[in-house]
């Protein structure tokens, strides 16, 4: 009888283990499901505090506790976003959301095991923010159409960057020289450190065949600088690229080293 | 007479409890093995459960950022991500393998893998991987899809290093490429096109044009007739300025007539 009565405690612990780690799969995968929701509205420009609502109506309303399953949400509100200021969650760049998800066993008067599990998602900011190319969000930036924040409108600058080039004439050549990535500004090629690992990060200016110039939209993220069927860098190549919102001239926009 | 009845049994209660006890020992000594074993089996399924989600969460991370044109870099770095929340454990490997790119297009009679090919000039385009979709390829509405295959392996110190037994799990994620880098809406990333173009006899450098539908020397901007077809521009809207046989798909998702002319298959027209 008394052995009995273990094996029907003992089978008891286990149907509730089990369920116990049911509960908390479902629960780790509603915490994933909504740090993911998170960092979509994080993407799209949500603030803080949108954002701490998808936390608690997508996963805090959701998840599943009970009197012996410890169940909850455990995160630092100042840094569960990261960026957490909202000025550096700028097109292009990356926001985190960091959750954490504690789950457990009550031992009664003897305290709680508790185990916490790290949930983050990351994506990159969509939304148009940066009309100013200078790395921070235009919403909450105090001059947000003034690139060098010299108190003249990009519109109305002749230097956008303030390199003492005219934007007219601020551009430059990009290619493999058979050594290393150069870049041409008019005087001649120099390698650049910012190109060493082949990528670049400004506007390209196409040539087209009536004469004028094409400039392309802003991409989002630095890219690779293109090779060709020999599958390596090609001397040949050039890419012509807009340097006005770059004032060390290096292939790579301000908004990457913001001011 | 009651004494003896009495006392019978009991010896014969003492003898069978001596003897039980023992084999109920060993049999409480099993069971408890079992349910250790068994709970580290759910334990580890638990484990595996939660990894499989991240690795795939994380994948679609990396479908993002590469819908938005990133690098390899900047994609397998989305990817590594999930190194932080993936819970390793002592009797198990886990594991990610078999990384790779391709480029599928939507067309009328279905979704299509337009990259990699199994072509010798694809091994030269950038990234210049066999398992990765070139860059030139990844141009904006086309679908970029991630895979990976996740491998949880049991390994035991008594069978070496290799995993007594394994499971893969592929994970697959896809995501429409939003970055604006298809000007000429002809199915190549603008930046890129250089790479066919250049080096090929039938295409000399000075007939590439990156802002050209049909790569005939004359950039959009200066045509009266993008795609070529019967009618002047003036009097097409909106796509079908891209739509040669104005059928309402343009040219780069069209497997019809189309005039696009791919360098990469000999300076024939698309065929998908």
């Amino acid at each position: 009888m008394v052995e009995f009565g273990l094996t029907i405690t003992v089978f008891v612990f286990i149907v509730l283990a089990c369920v116990n780690l049911i509960l908390i799969g479902y629960n780790l995968d509603t915490a994933q499901r909504a740090a993911w929701e998170a960092a979509r509205k994080a993407a799209v420009g949500a603030s803080n505090s949108q954002i701490a609502d998808v936390i608690y109506d997508q996963f805090a309303t959701k998840m599943f506790s009970s009197f012996i399953l410890i169940s909850k949400p455990n995160f630092d509100p100042t840094s569960f976003v990261v960026p957490n200021d909202l000025l550096y969650r700028v097109e292009g760049f990356p926001v985190q959301i960091n959750l954490g998800y504690t789950t457990g066993m009550s031992l009664g008067p003897l305290g709680n095991l508790e185990l916490t599990f790290p949930v983050s998602s990351k994506l990159r900011v969509i939304t148009h923010n940066d009309e100013d190319q200078d790395g921070l969000n235009d919403a909450v930036e105090a001059f947000p159409n003034d690139h060098d924040n010299d108190g003249i409108v990009d519109s109305s600058d002749s230097d956008v960057d303030n390199d003492g080039i005219i934007d007219s004439l601020d551009k430059g050549t990009i290619r493999w020289n058979g050594a290393a990535y150069v870049i041409n500004t008019g005087s001649g090629e120099v390698p650049n450190p910012s190109l060493a690992n082949g990528r670049f990060a400004t506007r390209i200016l196409w040539p087209l065949s009536d004469g004028s110039t094409f400039v392309e939209n802003w991409p989002y993220l630095p890219r690779a600088i293109p090779r060709d069927l020999s599958g390596v860098e090609n001397t040949n190549l050039y890419i012509t690229v807009d340097l006005s919102y770059d004032a060390d001239n290096d292939g790579w926009s301000d908004r990457y080293v913001p001011y | 007479m009651f004494r003896t009845r009495r006392s019978l049994p009991r010896r014969g209660i003492e003898t069978r409890s001596l003897s039980e006890s023992g084999q109920a020992l060993i049999e409480l000594y099993f069971a408890i093995i079992l349910f250790f074993f068994v709970s580290i089996a759910l334990f580890e399924i638990a484990v595996v459960y939660h990894n499989v989600n991240t690795v795939n969460n994380a994948l679609k991370q990396g479908a993002w950022v590469a819908s938005m044109g990133g690098t390899d870099e900047d994609i397998a770095a989305a990817i590594s991500d999930a190194d932080t929340q993936v819970i390793h454990s002592s009797f198990f490997d886990h594991y990610v393998t078999n990384f790779a790119i391709t480029v599928w297009t939507m067309t009328p009679t279905g979704e299509v893998q337009i990259a990699p090919q199994a072509i010798t000039h694809d091994g030269g385009l950038s990234p210049g991987r066999p398992d990765r979709a070139a860059y030139v390829y990844r141009a904006q509405g086309n679908n970029i899809r991630l895979g990976v295959d996740y491998t949880a392996g049991f390994v035991s110190p008594f069978f070496g290093a290799e995993p007594v037994f394994k499971i893969d799990v592929p994970l697959v994620a896809s995501q429409a490429i939003i970055a604006e880098n298809d000007d000429d809406r002809d199915g190549l990333v603008d930046l890129y096109e250089p790479e066919l173009f250049i080096g090929m006899a039938d295409w000399p450098d000075t007939q590439w044009m990156p802002i050209d539908h049909m790569d005939s020397g004359v950039s959009d901007k200066a045509s009266a007739n993008i795609d070529g077809d019967t009618y002047a521009d003036a009097v097409e809207q909106g796509f079908a300025l891209y739509d040669y046989d104005n059928d309402g798909w343009i040219d780069r998702n069209d497997p019809n007539d189309n005039l696009l002319k791919h360098p990469v298959i000999g300076g024939q027209k698309i065929t998908l």
